[in-house]
């Protein structure tokens, strides 16, 4: 297949040596080495690269960098990746690449009938229509159209990875003045990191004629760049855009070619000591009739695509501009052999140098706008009006417009940080103003924008950062900067040309197909705050995040409504500055290892029985039941309950919290940290404790055991164990200084296997031991240390089942034998395993309460009926004062209750609200666990219901999603109500 | 090609938790032949083991399996009466060797720690993964990481993911 080539013969910073294979909707293409796939397109003579967003009409390459979003594609194949930028893309073999929302295909494209219906969905259609019947018949359709692209379908080969690095400087933006800020911070010693967003490092000077010390823009930057690279202290990132500068001067980049290869992306966070924000500044356009047709670029991505890629953009051009940078471009076409139709400037007038560079017999016409561009898919003329006079001044046919509305400084980053931004009269745009963090700004992104400015800011920059670091600085270098083109800026504030016909689309917003009458429009409606107006409009909340559209649409507003651009201010820049992958995101986090996992010492061996594996809290996968061959889950929990209530059974109970305590303060501590009292406990003695919160409701329950004079062993829920031990720390550390004592996390140190059930003691005397297992010498709530099947252990004597319970403790590396070990002995009393479910039986049977159930953050201990464990005699814990004040209000509390379901053979669900009658609809309280107990051969539920312990033998109801239950409200306890079965 | 390292469990070794004043831990080190190091997070070897400082007031002592009990019971006896901890915390963590030119590399990818300052004989308690554990630095290319126990075998899995030592093509 030929192709038009837009090639040229010399010139960029591609290897013709190395072609390269590329495929675009379908057609084979080739380019070099050093290509975008945005130069490889343009330099095979294609035009048409999207589709616009909403009533696509053809796009092609208008801008450079990340402000082009017009040549948003789709990759596929092996990396596949939606909303990908051609113009930022370095060209690879075999990339596969297509056109986004397009249906068919991109030259033939259904949705370009929307056009049709354009008059009736302007800017907030949507706020207005889809109201009737219900919007959500239409979501779906309006979903689908909005959307770009498709998620990759399978995981990429190459893989995502996250990392952290710190520095003393970090430079963001590798053009003229970000290479001399690095230059200046590396020469003082500091560590530094030099982040630019392009393929190749120098910004705007890869496009420029200018000589810095005597060399060619070129060689002075392969100089700097040689310079950085040799400094074991310099770490320079290319293709690495920062995306978020965040509290604590701490940013986040997105590298996209990083090392080693097998590495796709990689987002690397960075804590820097000072932050220099050398983001240079984006060209922005003058709006225009169908200034969105493919040939309509910005004058700077023209020079880009000649000077960097050797790729001509068009054979015939005009150049529309109210400043004089775009002079530039000029002097870029002539090089190229671009034939220029005309230039057209706002201004009334141009110095005579700038007039100078444009070639004898093409035309300036002065006072004068490019009123319309003719053609579809591609540029086929202009119309020239007189700015003051409208009066038409001519009509040229021409397949390229280089626009040039002035240039806005790069402040997005800066402001992410928290700093101010002013609107700066001389180059009517927005620059960085005050600082809120350890950064500064150079160049053109604080509105520096001649080249021998930047660099001089640039090297500033990065002494100041050094300086304040307290490193010793060298004299700054005087380097001769001989720039050809060294005009003045000359801008002269022009944002957008009156439509002269009201049908006639004007674009402020490429990425959203946002148009001057849509703000227009927003502003009759009333919407005059900028926030408003772009919420309503969607100015700026396209892909490229209103890169090049926000500050035109500000102007446009200002000039509208007649208020200054700083009164009509910014809306607010927010991180990512340019889109993120999710996998950099996630970095290693994927697969099976998206969230932590914790084991115990037997999980090994559950999985292995068969157990059913489930997370219970705090990371920790658990067995939930050990079904048999089949039996349901419901058959496997109530076997495993009847094992523990009539032979014996075992559980790994190792998550359960645990904390080491010594000191000669610990029973203050303890006294402290619970409601109760645990004053002259005897050593080898536990007691069961509340802890609250400071407002005075439930913190977290638990047995703490006195192991000697002064050391203890508390323990605590399993989903509690990390913020308990932050509430110790914090007790100990900050609030309570004084007191003598320490305390260490010992969770995982010990396996437990817990061994319940009226058999529990027999099958533990057949094991030699030397702990004596028997009732009178080893009570309830004691513990007793010794050697058992031949491991060290602790055995405490607590029950959470309601049935006679030891749990074994020893050092995890014992766990699995003394698992094994208690399975092997226990098999002539039938023992088998049973899981958290057929435990959250138990205890609900037994009426103890549970983390995340009864205590649910709002209850206290009178609550839930225990307030025999609220000591009277004590001064103070922590929450009394405010569990008092609680108290003492007398406001209807909702009280822990039983439930008898009266004819529910299914468990009530867990949250289902209480009311008092049938019909009613107030809730009175939930209910916090239902289960079918195979003790009582019926179901039964734990709530909370207001006055509930007034309301004993009143029937209630349960609002079972929609099924009304009658329930009858019992005492919350339904076996062995005094306790026999644990204590024997 | 993936990383150039070797991410692999460390033979276990024994680990006793020390808390108190500097002072106190001194004292009770000095018995056994060991010192507190000056500086926190930093680490000395003795004969008898190793002594990894992770804060002001804590340190953990490094020693062989087979001498685990002996030290445990002389640091348990030597604390008796002072106000210093010591807590066997042998099967609390678990150690995970990162060897190789790479090592840092890999070692950015798990912990915000600053590696640069991260000098050789450095210790201290860090986030693994967003979670709580401690990285000494045993050599200019060895580190070696002690997560808790019980995320072992989930640390060990997305180390050798950051390592690109797994295969994802097929």
């Amino acid at each position: 297949m030929s192709h038009r080539s837009n090639r040229l013969s010399s010139g960029g910073f591609i290897d013709r040596s190395q072609s390269i294979g590329f495929e675009f909707n379908g057609r084979k293409y080739t380019g070099y080495q050093g290509d975008t796939l945005a130069s490889a397109l343009m330099a095979n003579g294609i035009d048409v690269i999207s589709r616009s967003f909403k009533y696509h009409r053809p796009r092609g390459l208008c801008a450079s960098g990340y402000a082009d979003v017009s040549s948003m594609v789709q990759i596929d194949g092996n990396e596949d990746a939606p909303n990908m930028l051609a113009s930022v893309m370095p060209l690879s073999e075999g990339m596969t690449a297509r056109s986004v929302n397009c249906w068919p295909s991109l030259e033939f494209d259904v949705g370009t009938a929307l056009r049709l219906l354009s008059p009736i969905i302007p800017a907030g259609f949507y706020y207005k229509t889809f109201m009737w019947p219900h919007w959500h018949l239409f979501e779906p359709l309006i979903r689908k159209a909005a959307g770009f692209g498709h998620a990759p379908d399978s995981t990429p080969l190459r893989s995502f990875a996250s990392c952290y690095d710190h520095c003393d400087v970090l430079i963001v933006g590798a053009g003229p003045s970000g290479l001399c800020a690095g230059l200046a911070a590396s020469r003082a010693g500091a560590r530094v990191i030099l982040a630019d967003d392009m393929l190749q490092p120098g910004g705007g000077l890869l496009k420029s004629s200018a000589e810095i010390d005597g060399k060619s823009s070129i060689e002075w930057i392969s100089e700097v760049v040689e310079e950085l690279d040799a400094n074991p202290y310099v770490s320079r990132l290319q293709n690495a855009t920062v995306w978020g500068y965040l509290e604590g001067n701490h940013a986040v980049i997105s590298e996209r070619s990083p090392r080693p290869e097998n590495l796709l992306r990689r987002s690397r966070r960075v804590w820097a000591r000072q932050v220099i924000v050398a983001t240079g500044a984006f060209e922005r356009p003058i709006v225009f009739e169908n200034n969105d047709r493919p040939g309509v670029m910005h004058a700077s991505a023209v020079s880009s695509y000649i000077r960097n890629f050797a790729v001509k953009p068009g054979q015939k051009a005009v150049v529309f501009t109210n400043n004089n940078s775009s002079y530039r471009t000029v002097s870029d076409l002539n090089h190229a052999g671009i034939s220029i139709a005309a230039v057209v400037d706002v201004r009334s007038r141009v110095d005579d140098r700038i007039r100078d560079i444009v070639s004898q017999g093409t035309e300036i016409y002065l006072d004068s706008i490019v009123q319309k561009v003719h053609g579809n898919k591609r540029v086929t003329g202009v119309t020239i009006h007189s700015r003051t006079t409208k009066q038409l001044k001519s009509k040229i046919d021409c397949d390229l417009v280089c626009v040039s509305g002035g240039w806005n400084p790069i402040v997005h980053l800066f402001s992410q940080s928290g700093g101010c931004l002013e609107y700066n009269e001389q180059i009517h745009g927005f620059v960085p103003a005050e600082t809120l963090q350890n950064s500064l700004v150079a160049g053109a992104a604080r509105g520096s924008l001649k080249l021998q400015d930047s660099i001089r800011d640039g090297f500033k920059a990065g002494q100041a950062a050094a300086t304040v670091l307290g490193f010793p600085v060298p004299a700054l270098p005087s380097l001769q900067v001989n720039d050809q083109f060294n005009a003045d800026y000359g801008i002269e504030e022009y944002w957008s040309v009156p439509l002269a016909n009201r049908s006639g689309k004007a674009f402020i917003d490429l990425a959203g197909d946002v148009t001057v009458n849509d703000l227009h429009l927003a502003l009759r409606e009333g919407y005059e705050s900028i926030e408003h107006l772009k919420r309503y409009t969607t100015t700026g909340m396209g892909l490229d995040q209103g890169k090049t559209a926000n500050v035109t649409a500000i102007g446009v507003v200002a000039k509208h409504t007649g208020v200054s651009m700083d009164e009509v201010g910014t809306t607010t820049f927010r991180p990512p500055y340019t889109p993120v992958e999710f996998g950099e995101l996630a970095g290693s986090c994927s697969d099976d290892v998206v969230l932590p996992y914790r084991h115990t010492p037997m999980t090994e061996w559950h999985k292995s029985a068969g157990a059913v594996m489930f997370e219970a809290g705090a990371r920790w996968v658990r067995p939930s039941y050990y079904p048999c061959p089949g039996e349901t889950m419901d058959q496997a929990i109530q076997r495993e309950c009847r094992k523990v209530r009539e032979g014996v059974a075992m559980y790994d109970g190792s998550p359960l919290a645990k904390f080491a305590i010594k000191g000669p303060d610990s029973e203050t501590l303890l006294d402290l940290m619970y409601t109760n009292s645990f004053q002259n406990l005897e050593i080898q003695q536990g007691k069961y404790g509340l802890m609250l919160f400071e407002d005075g409701r439930i913190f977290d329950d638990g047995v703490t055991f006195r192991l000697g004079h002064e050391e203890y062993l508390m323990s605590g829920a399993t989903g509690n164990g990390n913020l308990l031990e932050t509430r110790l720390d914090s007790f100990i550390n900050v609030e309570r200084p004084d007191l003598n004592v320490l305390f260490t996390p010992v969770t995982s140190q010990w396996a437990n296997a817990t061994v319940c059930g009226p058999l529990a003691r027999t099958l533990l005397e057949s094991t030699e031991s030397d702990i004596d297992f028997a009732a009178d010498s080893f009570p309830f709530m004691s513990m007793r240390e010794g050697v058992f099947a031949g491991m060290p252990v602790r055995v405490f004597r607590v029950s959470f089942t309601g049935e006679l319970s030891f749990e074994i403790n020893t050092p995890a590396r014992y766990g699995l034998g003394l698992w094994n070990h208690l399975m092997k002995v226990g098999e002539q009393f039938d023992i088998c395993p049973i899981g958290s479910e057929a435990n959250h039986v138990l205890r609900v049977e037994k009426g103890f309460i549970s983390l995340g159930h009864e205590v649910d953050g709002t209850v206290d201990p009178y609550d839930l009926g225990m307030s025999w464990i609220v000591s009277k005699k004590k001064s103070d814990f922590v929450g009394m004062k405010a569990m008092q004040i609680r108290r003492s209000a007398r406001d209807s509390q909702q009280h822990l209750i039983g439930l008898l379901p009266t004819n529910s053979s299914e468990p009530p669900p867990e949250g289902a609200p209480l009311v008092s009658t049938r019909n009613a609809t107030r809730s009175e309280g939930f209910v916090s666990a239902g289960v079918w107990s195979p003790t009582l051969d019926r179901t039964i539920a734990l709530g909370l219901l207001a006055n509930g312990r007034e309301r004993l033998n009143e029937t209630v109801y349960i609002n079972a999603y929609g099924r009304i239950i009658p329930a009858i409200v019992s005492k919350p306890i339904f076996y062995d109500s005094d306790g026999k079965n644990t204590r024997i | 090609m993936g990383f150039d390292v070797a991410v692999q469990f460390k033979e276990t070794v024994a680990l006793i938790d020390v808390r108190g004043t500097p002072e106190c831990m001194r004292s009770v080190l000095m018995d056994l032949g060991m010192n507190l190091p000056e500086t926190p997070y930093s680490m000395l070897r003795w004969e008898s083991g190793t002594v990894c400082r992770v804060g002001r007031k804590w340190c953990i002592v490094m020693t062989d399996m087979s001498r685990e009990l002996g030290l445990a019971a002389d640091l348990d006896e030597l604390s008796r009466g002072v106000l210093v901890q010591c807590t066997c915390v042998t099967d609390s963590y678990r150690g995970i060797n990162l060897t190789g030119p790479n090592a840092r590399d890999v070692l950015s990818q798990i912990t915000p720690l600053n590696l640069h300052e991260f000098k050789d004989k450095s210790a201290t308690f860090t986030e693994i993964f967003g979670l709580r554990g401690f990285i000494i630095r045993c050599g200019a290319e060895h580190y070696t990481v002690f997560c808790d126990r019980s995320y072992a075998d989930y640390t060990m899995k997305r180390m050798r993911k950051c390592a690109l030592l797994h295969d994802n093509s097929g």
